[in-house]
C-alpha cells in the first residue's frame, strides 16, 4: 500500500511546496511571507522524512530532522527578528503585479516540465515525476528575487529557491551525499545571517529596505 | 598532508587575527600567514608537477592534479603579494580608531584565501560547490568595508545575485551526480569518479546538466550576461581585495567550469561546450567594449576589462585543441598578473585624488610618477601589447582560434580592438595633463608597492619567454583536461 | 422510471427547501464564531414569507425585464438542480448534465439580474451591475480552465462521468492536480455567490456592496424570489463542489438504502464546506475590489497549474 501511494505522496507534498511559493508571491506583509518561507520548508522536510522512511536511509532522515530545525524554526526565527527590528514599512507595489507574476509563475512550471523532461524521462526512481516540480519550485524563487522591491521579500525568494534545490536533489537522487549536505546548510545559515545585517544596513544607509532606493552605481 | 597544512594556515590565521587588538600583531599574523601559505601552496604544486602525480589526502576529500596546483599557485603567489600591499594600504586607510574594520579586513582576507584554496584542491564537487559559495560570503563583507550608500549596493547585489547564480551550479552538479549515479550504480560526488564514468552518462542529462554549471559558475566567473554584480563590488571593494577578487577569485569560477568541462566533453563530445563557450565568450568580450568606451571611473574600467579578458578565457577554451587551452590557461596566469596589479595601483591612485572619476584624475605620471608608470605599463600589458604576457598568450588563443572557427576569432579580434581604444583613451586622460593644484607630488604607499615588482617581472618574463618548466606545469594541466 | 422521477423531485425539494437553511446555517455560524446568539438558522424562512406577504414595489421606469428576471433567476436555480447529481450519478436529466451547460445556465441568471440592475436606471443599480459583470468576466476563464482540469481526467464533461469516475479512484485527493482545481473553483464558487473576500453578504454600505446594489429596487416577493435563488445558489455550488471533488457516498443505484445513505453524506459535506465558509468569512476581510482581480487572476493560476499537472504528474 505504502509503495503505491508513495509516489502520489511526494507529488502531493511537492506541489504543495511549490504552491506556498506561488502563495508568496500575493502575500504582502512581511511576516505572513516569513510563514509561507516555514510552511514551505515543513512540506520540503516532512517530504525528505517521507522519502527516507521510504528508503530506509537514517542518514537522509537525519537531513530531514536538520532541514526541519534549520528551515522551520531557526532560519524563520532570524527573519522575524530583523522583521522587528525594521519596525513598519510603507507597502510598495513589486516591480510586477501580482496577477501578471502569478501568470508568469504558472509559465515558468510549464517551462520546468519542458526543461526537465529528460530527467523524467530517464529516471527509475518513483520521485522522477515531481523532479519538473521542484524545479518550477527553483524557478519561482528566483523570480520573486528579480520581481520584489523589499530586500527581505528578496532574501525569502533566493531561500525558496535553496528550498527547490534541495528538493530537486532529494527527488532526483534521494539526496546528495550527506558531508555535502552539511555544507550546504552550513553556507544557506551563514549566507541568512549576513543578509539579516545587510538589512539592517540597507534600512540605515537608505532608511528603508526597498532595494530600488539603491540604483546609484550604473554603466 | 601538505594538502591539509596547506588550508589549516589560513584558517588557523583567520581565528586568530580575530581575536587579536593589537594592531601590529594582527599585521603580522597576516603577513606571516601569507608567506607561510605562499610556500606550502608553492611546495606542493612543485611536488605534483616534478612527480607528475597527483596529491590526494583526507580520504579522497582533498584531491590536487597538475590543474589545481596551477590554481593553488595563482592563489597564493597573488594571495602573498595582496597580503604584504595591504598592510600598506589598511593603514592608510582605517586609522586606529578603526581597528574593527582593520581586524574584518584581515581575518576576512584569510578566510577568503581558505575557501579558493578549499575550491581547487577539493575532489568532491559538492565540496567544490560550497567552498564557491563560501567565498562569496567571505568577500562580501570585504566589499562593503567603508559601509557606505555605493558599497553597500554593490554589497547587496554582489551577495543576491552571486548566490542565486551558484545555485543554479548547484542543481548542475546535482544533476551530474543524478547521471552519474544513474548510469553506473552508486558513486560519489567526486570528481575523478564521474571522469571515469563519464563515457557512460545519459548525454541528455549532461547536456541541461552543463548549461546549469554554465549559467551558475559563469556568473562567479563574470560571464556576461551575468556579469552585472562584477563592475559594483569589485570597484566598490578595497583595493587588495578587487585585486584578488578580479585577479583570482574569477579564475576559481572558470577552474569549476573546466572541471566539469572536461567531464562533458567526454560524454558529448567537445562540441557542444566549445559552442556555449564561444558564444559567452564572444558576448562576454562585445558586452566589455561597449562599457569600456564610455567609462568615467577607473575601478570600474579594470572591472570590466575582468569581463573583457574571462571571455577570451572562454573563446580559448571554446576553440580548444592543444593550443586553445594552452593559450587559455596561460592567459589565466598573464590576466591574474596584470588585473592585480592594476588593481593595487587604482588602490594608490584613489588615496591619491580621492576621487574613482577619470576626468578628476590628471598629470597622474608627474603627480606620482612610480605609481603613473607601473599603471601604465600594467594597461599596456592588459591590453595585449608586448613584450607582457597577455600579447603571448592572446597570440596564441587567436592563432588557435583562426584555424578552428576563424569567424568567431575575426570577430574576437576586432573587439579587441575596441577594447584598445576606449581603454588607451581613457588611460591617456589620467596619465597626462597638469595635476591638480593642490595636489602635493610624490607616490604614495612606495614601499608597499615593492611586492608588485614580483608582478612587473613576471609579467615581462612571461612576455619574453616561455619558460620549459612552465610549459611542462601547462601541458600536465592540460592532460587532465583530456586535452 | 418512477423512481428516476421520485429522484428527480426529491433533489428538487432538497435544493428549494435546504437553501434558506444552508444561508441560515452559515449567518448562524458566523455569528457564534464572533461571539455573538445571532438568530435562529430558521430566519431565512421567516423572512421569505414576511416579503411574500408584502406589497412589491416597482418602479414606473422599469421595462419587462425588471419584473421577468426574479421568475428566471428562481426558475434557473430550480432547473439546475435537476441536472446537477446531487444523491445518485444516474440522474434521469443525467443526459443533460454536462458540466459546461450548467455553468452557463447559472450564468444566464447572473447576466439577467445585471440587465435588471440597470433597468430601473438607479446609481446603485448601474454601479452593481457593472462591478457584478467585471467579476463574473473574471471568474469566466477560471471556471472554464478548472472544469478542463477535472474533464481531462475524466476525459467526458458530463457531471455523472465525472462523479462516477471520481468515486472509483481511492488516490484521488491525493492528486496535486484535483487539489489545485479545487481551490480555484472554490475561490470562484465565493466570487459567483457573493461571499467574503469578493463581496459581503451582510452590508448594505454603498461603497462595498456588490451583489446587494444590484437588486436595491427590489421589494416584496420579487426579492422573496431573489434572495432564494441566492441561497440555491448557494447551495447549488456546494453541492458541485463536494460533489465533484469528495465524491464519495453518491449512490450509483436508485435502492431506497444508498440513496439514504447519499442524502446523509451529502448534508455532511456540504455542511462542512458551509462551516469552511463560515469560518472564512470570519477570519478574512472584504478586498478591496481594485484587489479582486488579483484574488480571481490567482485563482486562474491554479486553475492552469491544474491542467498543466495533468499532462505532466501522472
Amino acid at each position: 500500500m505504502f509503495v503505491e501511494i508513495f509516489p502520489k505522496l511526494v507529488n502531493l507534498l511537492a506541489s504543495l511546496a511549490v504552491g506556498t511559493a506561488f502563495l508568496l508571491i500575493a502575500r504582502r506583509d512581511l511576516r505572513g511571507q516569513v510563514r509561507l518561507f516555514a510552511a514551505q520548508s515543513f512540506f520540503v522536510s516532512i517530504l525528505a522524512g517521507v522519502i527516507a522512511v521510504f528508503a530506509r536511509s537514517a542518514e537522509l532522515f537525519a537531513v530531514a530532522l536538520g532541514l526541519a530545525l534549520l528551515k522551520v524554526f531557526i532560519i524563520p526565527a532570524i527573519l522575524n527578528r530583523a522583521v522587528s527590528r525594521i519596525g513598519l514599512q510603507r507597502a510598495v507595489a513589486p516591480y510586477l503585479g501580482a496577477p501578471a507574476a502569478l501568470f508568469v509563475s504558472g509559465v515558468l512550471v510549464a517551462l520546468a516540465f519542458y526543461v526537465m523532461a529528460p530527467i523524467t524521462a530517464s529516471n527509475p526512481l518513483p520521485t522522477a515525476d515531481a523532479v519538473p516540480v521542484a524545479f518550477a519550485g527553483v524557478l519561482i524563487g528566483a523570480f520573486i528575487t528579480v520581481i520584489r522591491r523589499r530586500a527581505l521579500t528578496q532574501i525569502l525568494g533566493f531561500l525558496m529557491l535553496e528550498n527547490g534545490i534541495f528538493l530537486l536533489a532529494l527527488l532526483a537522487t534521494y539526496g546528495v551525499p550527506f558531508i555535502v549536505e552539511i555544507g550546504v546548510f552550513l553556507d544557506v545559515l551563514v549566507a541568512v545571517l549576513i543578509m539579516e545585517v545587510f538589512i539592517y544596513r540597507i534600512k540605515e544607509n537608505f532608511d528603508s529596505i526597498e532595494v530600488g532606493e539603491m540604483g546609484r552605481l550604473k554603466g | 598532508m601538505i594538502l591539509a597544512t596547506l588550508l589549516l594556515i589560513p584558517a588557523l590565521a583567520a581565528g586568530s587575527i580575530a581575536l587579536l587588538r593589537n594592531r601590529r600583531l594582527m599585521e603580522t599574523v597576516h603577513a606571516l600567514a601569507a608567506l607561510a601559505t605562499l610556500g606550502t601552496g608553492l611546495t606542493a604544486a612543485i611536488r605534483v608537477w616534478r612527480g607528475k602525480t597527483e596529491i590526494i589526502a583526507l580520504d579522497h576529500l582533498l584531491r590536487a592534479d597538475a590543474l589545481s596546483a596551477l590554481m593553488v599557485t595563482l592563489v597564493t603567489l597573488l594571495g602573498a603579494i595582496a597580503a604584504i600591499y595591504g598592510l600598506g594600504y589598511i593603514r592608510a586607510e582605517f586609522d586606529a580608531e578603526h581597528t574593527k574594520q582593520a581586524r574584518m579586513f584581515f581575518s576576512l582576507s584569510q578566510v577568503f584565501i581558505f575557501t579558493m584554496l578549499l575550491a581547487v584542491t577539493t575532489d568532491n564537487l559538492g565540496v567544490m560547490w560550497v567552498a564557491i559559495e563560501a567565498t562569496t560570503l567571505a568577500t562580501v563583507f570585504l566589499v562593503n568595508l567603508h559601509n557606505t550608500q555605493n558599497s553597500l549596493e554593490a554589497a547587496y547585489k554582489y551577495l543576491i545575485l552571486s548566490s542565486v547564480g551558484i545555485a543554479l551550479a548547484f542543481i548542475g552538479t546535482v544533476l551530474m551526480y543524478y547521471a552519474g549515479s544513474a548510469g553506473s550504480g552508486e558513486i560519489a560526488v567526486n570528481w575523478t569518479s564521474l571522469h571515469a564514468a563519464a563515457s557512460r552518462l545519459n548525454p541528455q542529462v549532461v547536456r541541461l546538466a552543463f548549461v546549469f554549471i554554465l549559467v551558475g559558475y559563469g556568473t562567479k566567473a563574470g560571464l556576461a550576461p551575468m556579469h552585472t554584480w562584477l563592475p559594483d563590488a569589485h570597484s566598490e571593494a578595497p583595493a587588495p581585495i578587487s585585486a584578488l577578487m578580479s585577479g583570482v577569485l574569477l579564475n576559481v569560477g572558470l577552474y569549476a567550469l573546466v572541471r566539469f568541462k572536461a567531464v562533458v566533453d567526454i560524454t558529448l563530445g567537445s562540441g557542444y561546450s566549445s559552442r556555449l563557450l564561444m558564444g559567452i565568450g564572444l558576448l562576454s568580450l562585445a558586452v566589455a567594449s561597449a562599457f569600456l568606451l564610455t567609462q568615467r571611473n577607473y575601478k570600474r574600467m579594470l572591472a570590466y576589462s575582468s569581463v573583457e579578458h574571462m571571455g577570451i578565457i572562454c573563446l580559448g577554451l571554446g576553440f580548444g585543441g592543444y593550443w586553445g587551452v594552452f593559450g587559455a590557461l596561460l592567459h589565466v596566469i598573464n590576466h591574474a598578473l596584470s588585473k592585480s596589479l592594476l588593481f593595487m595601483l587604482s588602490g594608490n591612485i584613489l588615496l591619491k585624488y580621492r576621487t574613482t572619476d577619470i576626468r578628476r584624475v590628471r598629470g597622474l605620471l608627474r603627480a606620482s610618477p612610480l605609481t603613473g608608470g607601473a599603471f601604465l605599463a600594467g594597461t599596456l600589458a592588459l591590453m595585449g601589447l608586448p613584450p607582457f604576457g597577455p600579447f603571448i598568450s592572446e597570440f596564441i588563443i587567436f592563432r588557435a582560434g583562426i584555424e578552428s572557427n576563424a569567424w568567431v576569432a575575426v570577430i574576437g579580434i576586432a573587439l579587441l580592438v575596441v577594447v584598445f581604444a576606449g581603454m588607451l583613451a581613457s588611460v591617456n586622460q589620467m596619465l597626462y595633463g597638469e595635476p591638480p593644484d593642490k595636489l602635493e607630488r610624490g607616490d604614495v604607499l612606495k614601499w608597499s608597492m615593492t611586492p608588485l615588482a614580483v608582478n612587473f617581472v613576471l609579467l615581462v618574463a612571461l612576455g619574453l619567454t616561455l619558460p620549459s618548466a612552465l610549459t611542462n606545469a601547462l601541458k600536465q594541466a592540460i592532460a587532465v583536461l583530456g586535452g | 422510471m418512477t423512481a428516476s422521477i421520485l429522484i428527480e423531485a426529491i433533489q428538487l425539494l432538497i435544493v428549494a427547501l435546504a437553501a434558506p437553511l444552508l444561508v441560515g446555517s452559515v449567518r448562524k455560524l458566523k455569528a457564534r464564531l464572533q461571539g455573538r446568539r445571532g438568530a435562529s438558522v430558521f430566519q431565512p424562512y421567516r423572512d421569505l414569507r414576511k416579503l411574500l406577504v408584502k406589497e412589491a414595489v416597482i418602479s414606473e421606469n422599469t421595462s419587462w425585464i425588471f419584473r421577468f428576471t426574479p421568475y428566471l433567476v428562481a426558475s434557473v436555480m430550480l432547473l439546475s438542480s435537476l441536472v446537477v447529481p446531487m444523491l445518485t450519478t444516474r440522474t434521469p436529466l443525467g443526459f443533460t448534465g454536462n458540466i459546461i451547460v450548467l455553468m452557463y445556465l447559472l450564468l444566464l441568471a447572473t447576466f439577467f439580474l445585471a440587465l435588471a440592475g440597470l433597468d430601473a436606471g438607479s446609481a446603485f443599480g448601474g454601479m452593481g451591475s457593472s462591478r457584478e459583470m467585471i467579476i463574473a468576466a473574471l471568474a469566466e476563464p477560471t471556471v472554464m480552465i478548472a472544469i478542463f482540469a477535472i474533464a481531462l481526467r475524466v476525459g467526458s464533461t458530463s457531471l455523472d462521468e465525472i462523479v462516477r469516475r471520481g468515486a472509483d479512484d481511492s488516490l484521488l485527493l491525493l492528486n496535486p492536480g484535483h487539489l489545485l482545481a479545487f481551490v480555484a473553483f472554490f475561490i470562484v464558487a465565493l466570487a459567483e455567490t457573493g461571499r467574503l473576500p469578493v463581496d459581503n453578504p451582510a452590508t448594505h454600505l454603498e461603497l462595498t456592496m456588490i451583489h446587494e446594489a444590484m437588486i436595491l429596487e427590489y421589494s416584496g416577493r420579487h426579492l422573496a424570489l431573489i434572495e432564494w435563488a441566492a441561497g440555491m445558489k448557494l447551495f447549488l455550488f456546494l453541492t458541485l463542489l463536494s460533489n465533484l471533488f469528495f465524491p464519495w457516498g453518491v449512490a450509483r443505484t436508485l435502492e431506497p438504502l444508498p440513496v439514504a445513505i447519499a442524502f446523509a453524506a451529502l448534508a455532511l459535506k456540504v455542511g462542512a464546506l458551509a462551516a469552511a465558509v463560515a469560518i472564512l468569512e470570519t477570519s478574512i476581510a472584504k478586498l478591496r475590489l481594485f484587489r479582486v482581480p488579483e484574488l480571481l487572476s490567482g485563482s486562474f493560476t491554479l486553475a492552469l497549474l491544474a491542467v498543466i499537472s495533468f499532462f505532466f504528474v501522472r
